[in-house]
């Protein structure tokens, strides 16, 4: 059952999807962390079987348009890394104040990013954590961001680089790629970012799942060293890496139904 | 797993060529040739050679030539792997 809800954000309305299951009241909430740019419309069929995956166990699942994106206030050039954590902090209220719990975030690609920002700010805003490919360094991330539009003059003579990009938008002048018109200061603030959550206030369980193309399925290098980090602060960490298709960039819509089951398995630990 | 190999995989998984790339040969041309190869697709790629060999690809040494056949993007790797 779908039904959308619209909350007052801190400049314009921000709008939701909830994925509600059948029985009332639902087992609790998970509230997604969205991805960037188209990274997050390519993503939105995966999170949709979740979503569904999810409402059999009873969970609600609320997917937001963060300001400047989807359904909700604002263009994209004027959204800043501060209004969407801020977002996400009154998705999560709402979500609390609806189920009478802290909800569990899953977090999809950058939005690891923004759920460390947020809880960085308040510990208690999610007690459980589902990851999917998750980004670890923001500055790694926009670096393959700006190589969308690099990509794209490959075969001209004048190439652009990533950093006469970075140049530009250090310089102030906003940067378009893939058709998203890149703030600087969006950009600043993204690549400032780390995931660095810090100690689970809670029970703290994390669900770390890495999506790799190729075999062997292991884990990047990059996540075993940050998913160790977060093991050591207290988090119960449960890292794996599942074989498909980077669903957030492929050029058609992509499933990977193994990387659905093994979150909604992971829901029953975090009941 | 082979240079070569590893090139197939992750074309296939990237692309979603559905086991396609199994019979690519490399002299199988693929810039201009397979139509999934888009610039989304390429840094796609060259992500996930970063991701699968632990490595960083830098800007210079993406080009046009490193597309062009299943052997170039093979040499690509194994000269990234070292």
């Amino acid at each position: 059952m779908l039904r959308p809800e619209v909350i007052e954000g801190r400049s314009g309305r921000l709008l939701s999807v909830v994925h509600a299951p059948g029985a009332v009241p639902a087992a609790g909430a998970i509230v997604v962390a969205p991805p960037f740019a188209e990274e997050m419309n390519k993503s939105r069929r995966m999170i949709t079987l979740f979503a569904q995956a999810a409402a059999q166990g009873g969970f609600e699942t609320v997917v937001p348009d963060l300001t400047g994106t989807g359904d909700s206030d604002g263009e994209f050039a004027d959204a800043r890394w501060d209004d969407w954590s801020d977002d996400l902090e009154r998705v999560l209220a709402a979500a609390r104040r609806r189920t009478g719990r802290a909800p569990i975030l899953l977090a999809i690609r950058s939005g690891a990013l923004l759920a460390s920002s947020v809880l960085e700010r308040d510990p208690y805003a999610a007690r459980a954590l589902l990851l999917w490919a998750p980004v670890t360094n923001g500055d790694r991330f926009m670096k393959q961001f700006l190589r969308l539009r690099m990509a794209a003059s490959l075969s001209q003579a004048q190439r652009e680089t990533v950093a006469d990009l970075e140049t530009a938008l250090r310089a102030g002048a906003p940067v378009e790629v893939a058709g998203y018109a890149l703030a600087p200061a969006l950009w600043t603030a993204i690549v400032a970012s780390k995931f660095a959550p810090p100690a689970p206030a809670g029970g703290g369980r994390v669900g770390w799942f890495e999506v790799a193309a190729a075999e062997p399925y292991e884990l990047s290098p990059a996540s075993q060293k940050s998913a160790g980090a977060l093991a050591q602060l207290g988090w119960q960490v449960d890292a794996s890496a599942i074989g498909g298709a980077a669903f957030w960039g492929t050029a058609e819509i992509a499933e990977v139904p193994e990387l659905v089951a093994a979150s909604a398995a992971a829901l029953d630990g975090m009941r | 797993m082979s240079p070569v190999d590893l090139a197939r995989n992750i074309l296939d998984a990237t692309l979603q060529l559905g086991g396609r790339a199994r019979a690519f040969t490399p002299e199988t041309p693929l810039l201009g040739s397979i139509p999934e190869l888009d610039s989304m697709a390429v840094v796609q790629i060259v992500t996930a050679i970063e991701e699968q060999l632990g490595v960083t690809v830098g800007d210079d040494e993406i080009s046009a030539d490193t597309f062009e056949t299943l052997g170039a993007l093979a040499r690509f790797i194994e000269e990234k792997q070292g």
